[in-house]
């Protein structure tokens, strides 16, 4: 059972976070932010359902698919 | 038989728009819960919502009760009880 769970964060899964912060500088150590997600309008309901997402600026599709 | 075919297509599409509906009540409200004075995200939550309940109650009043224990009244016989179950919708 789980014999493919890794339980500490692998390196070749994750999106390298670093990248997507602000400089060093303006953040203080040892706190969870959420970047503000702006409100940009819907996708139309029928297509929200199937993309797991009624907005379209969350909507990340693996790139295989 | 055809007019059976109508109906159950007809049930089908009002499920579907219903379950649309509350997949997008869903995700706004996780988004308000972040952002509770975006207007436009409030607008929009309050306009899915009343079409929402507006569709349940349609499809309540045609088709039978869609949840139990309070939540709708029932006409009679008890409509929890009739088919189809979900795992019989042929989907």
């Amino acid at each position: 059972m789980y014999q493919n769970f890794t339980p500490y964060s692998n390196p070749y899964f994750i999106p390298n976070t670093r990248s997507m912060m602000p400089p060093m500088g303006e953040l203080e150590l040892v706190r969870a932010y959420i970047v503000r997600q702006p409100y940009t309008g819907l996708f139309p309901l029928s297509e929200a359902l199937h993309k797991g997402t009624i907005f379209p600026n969350l909507y990340m599709p693996y790139p295989g698919k | 038989m055809d007019k059976m075919n109508e109906n159950k297509s007809s049930r089908e599409e009002l499920l579907s728009k219903i379950r649309e509906l509350e997949f997008a009540a869903v995700d706004l409200n996780l988004y308000l819960d972040n952002n509770p004075r975006n207007i436009k995200a409030v607008e929009d939550y309050n306009r899915i919502s009343e079409e929402l309940i507006k569709l349940k109650k349609l499809y309540e009043m045609e088709y039978g009760v869609l949840t139990n224990f309070g939540y709708s009244q029932s006409r009679c016989p008890w409509s929890w009880v009739e088919d189809p179950w979900p795992w019989e919708s042929g989907e």
